[in-house]
């Protein structure tokens, strides 16, 4: 469960002083369980700093959030224990093999050695990653890098998922893998918050959505809900009228 | 703690399978680095030094016209042989270095107490062939003064009347000269290789976790970020470490392999000088490992860490230079000063002197100080949400 109430953020300008960029002005949505919520957005709108701010990599200005009911602020180890974060673009280390590089997050997040293990074994079959367990990872592919990256967001069975633009890169058949595995964390009870710019991902796999542009969450609900919201019948269109933008231009 | 621990043993192991950090910290400062500083002083002193111990063996062509000389010779560990009829073409062809000629007159004019002939014959394009050379000459110059004398005294005459001056050299210089030059090479070798063997760690596991964007992920887990850098700070101290006492057992063995000569006696090269650099040099590895951390964790790229450490690697060289051309006083506040104190002491140390122990007490202190200091801005650092920018 997460929820976010007004969070604002603004960053030091690169280059120009005194100058700030605002980020996030308003940001309220929540993710509750057992549900996949999509943060919708174009490139630049605010996604990555409000995923980042849930983790408690960043601090917001104002504004408060809490995730399973622990106040990121307050008490962000508490929130990191019940959170896995697939950040944008997640590296790994290129000379340990992938099982390596999950029993290490594993470890860090309090398993034991022979515990850290075995999760990372049922991973390696749940994220079908036999192939290259025990390949060190340099030289991975987009989709074998995302699964290894989503695996070691797994790896400590978070009750919460935070996953930034997962599908990045992925093929077409990676991309049905990895929402059949997020389809089935959701009916496991688990929160998913995914963040996206496309459409049809959205359409396709969440059951809420929360629309967000320059920096506010413009509207929130499910897919038909905000269709009928906005009185379109395709997505991209009610995602343009939600922003506020007119619909002439669009092609 | 053991998220601290953890962090330290991935940290090591993802280093060993890196072939190239390997090569620096194994190779090149243990070994390379050492073999090529020591090694041509090595060469070149003990090509050059004279041992009048060891008995050297010269082949003397008409040794029987001068058994007195002879006598003289084997007194001061030089093995007669006797030369063939013919001895040049041995010597032009390189398998003889050096041959004595007692020409035919030599026992009538030495008789007549005129010059008696000696030739030196020798092929000085043969290694070690002048030194076989001075070593003779010396000797024989030795046995002519003697018989100088004699014959001055047997015509009643004082022998120092021929020597109207006693010339003594004392330089009271306090100018580095090559001595001292000696003593600053222990020190720049640890330095360096110190440098060179943490380099490649420090700069993949903090700037280089940014750039790979695994830095993300990791901030993410439930690990205090003192723990974070603690542990990488181990990690690179430890390769560090092993860059200190490797170079130094290297160091101990060239410097012993130097013939005793005049060259030696200037120096302390026992093992007790190179543990006591040891000692001295365990906080310069705290320093020099918080000082890599710190410089490769404010660079915003792999690529900029590689520069700005390119850069920085001068600055503890710069004591090295300075020390060599000007004349720095010894003073609390220049031995305080991190690697310049080390260098100050280990010159002197290495000459022999007594270690100040008040003074070692407070260069280690200083350095632990800064390095201290240097690791709790790199912990600064790893708290700023600019760190993933």
């Amino acid at each position: 469960m997460i929820e976010t109430e007004q969070l604002a953020k603004c960053f030091k300008a690169k280059g120009q002083k005194k100058s700030r960029v605002t980020a996030l002005s308003d940001v309220s949505f929540r993710a509750s369980d057992g549900e996949i919520t999509g943060l919708l957005g174009p490139n630049g709108a605010g996604k990555s700093t409000s995923l980042r701010i849930l983790a408690g990599l960043i601090r917001p200005d104002s504004g408060s959030a809490r995730v399973d009911g622990y106040d990121v602020l307050k008490d962000p180890l508490a929130v990191r224990r019940s959170l896995g974060y697939l950040p944008h673009n997640a590296g790994l280390y290129p000379r340990l093999t992938s099982r390596e590089n999950l029993v290490y997050y594993g470890r860090l997040c309090g398993l034991s050695g022979t515990e850290a293990k075995a999760r990372a074994e049922n991973l390696v079959e749940l994220l079908d990653m036999e192939a290259f367990a025990d390949r060190r990872t340099d030289g991975f592919s987009q989709g074998q890098r995302t699964k290894v990256a989503l695996g070691r967001a797994l790896i400590h069975r978070p009750r919460t998922l935070i996953l930034d633009e997962p599908t990045n890169g992925l093929d077409v058949m990676a991309t049905r893998n990895l929402r059949a595995i997020l389809r089935r964390l959701r009916d496991e009870g688990h929160c998913v918050l995914i963040s996206s710019h496309v459409m049809q991902e959205v359409a396709r796999l969440c059951d809420q959505v929360a629309i967000i542009s320059d920096g506010r969450v413009a509207m929130t609900g499910t897919v038909p809900g905000i269709l009928e919201k906005t009185g379109q019948q395709d997505l991209e269109d009610a995602f343009v009228v939600a922003i506020g933008e007119r619909l002439e231009v669009s092609a | 703690m053991k998220a601290f621990w953890i962090i330290v043993l991935k940290e090591i192991r993802d280093n060993l399978r890196d072939r190239r950090s390997m090569f620096f910290t194994l190779m090149y400062g243990p070994l390379l680095l050492p073999a090529l500083m020591i090694g041509p002083l090595v060469f070149n002193v003990n090509k050059h030094t004279v041992n009048f111990e060891q008995p050297l063996s010269v082949t003397v062509a008409g040794s029987e016209r001068a058994p007195n000389l002879m006598r003289f010779l084997s007194q001061h560990n030089i093995d007669v042989v006797e030369a063939d009829e013919n001895f040049l073409s041995p010597l032009r062809e390189g398998r003889q270095k050096l041959v004595l000629e007692v020409r035919t007159s030599y026992g009538d004019a030495f008789r007549s107490g005129e010059p008696a002939p000696l030739v030196l014959h020798y092929n000085s394009s043969e290694d070690g062939a002048d030194r076989e050379r001075r070593r003779l000459r010396g000797v024989l110059d030795r046995y002519d003064e003697q018989m100088g004398r004699l014959r001055f005294l047997a015509r009643g005459m004082d022998p120092q009347v021929f020597q109207p001056l006693q010339i003594s050299e004392h330089d009271l210089s306090r100018e580095m000269g090559g001595e001292v030059m000696v003593g600053l090479m222990i020190p720049f070798l640890l330095l360096f290789s110190m440098m060179m063997g943490g380099f490649y760690l420090a700069v993949d596991s903090t700037a280089g976790e940014r750039e790979r964007l695994s830095l993300e992920p990791l901030l993410v887990l439930p690990v205090s970020r003192v723990h974070l850098v603690l542990g990488k700070f181990t990690a690179v101290l430890s390769f560090v470490l092993i860059s200190l006492l490797a170079p130094l057992l290297t160091a101990f063995f060239l410097f012993n392999l130097l013939d005793d000569s005049g060259f030696t006696s200037q120096y302390d090269f026992s093992a007790m000088t190179f543990v006591t650099a040891g000692v001295l040099h365990l906080p310069v590895a705290f320093f020099l490992t918080a000082f890599l951390v710190m410089i490769a964790a404010f660079a915003r790229s792999t690529k900029e860490a590689q520069t700005q450490l390119g850069l920085a690697m001068m600055v503890p060289m710069i004591p090295f230079f300075v020390l060599q051309f000007m004349d720095v006083p010894k003073d609390s506040l220049t031995t305080a000063t991190p690697l310049l104190g080390q260098y100050q002491l280990m010159g002197s140390i290495v000459q022999g002197q007594e270690l100040a122990w008040s003074q070692a007490g407070l260069s280690m202190v200083s350095t632990t100080l800064v390095a201290a200091l240097f690791l709790l801005l790199t912990i600064h650092r790893y708290r700023q949400e600019s760190l993933l920018q």
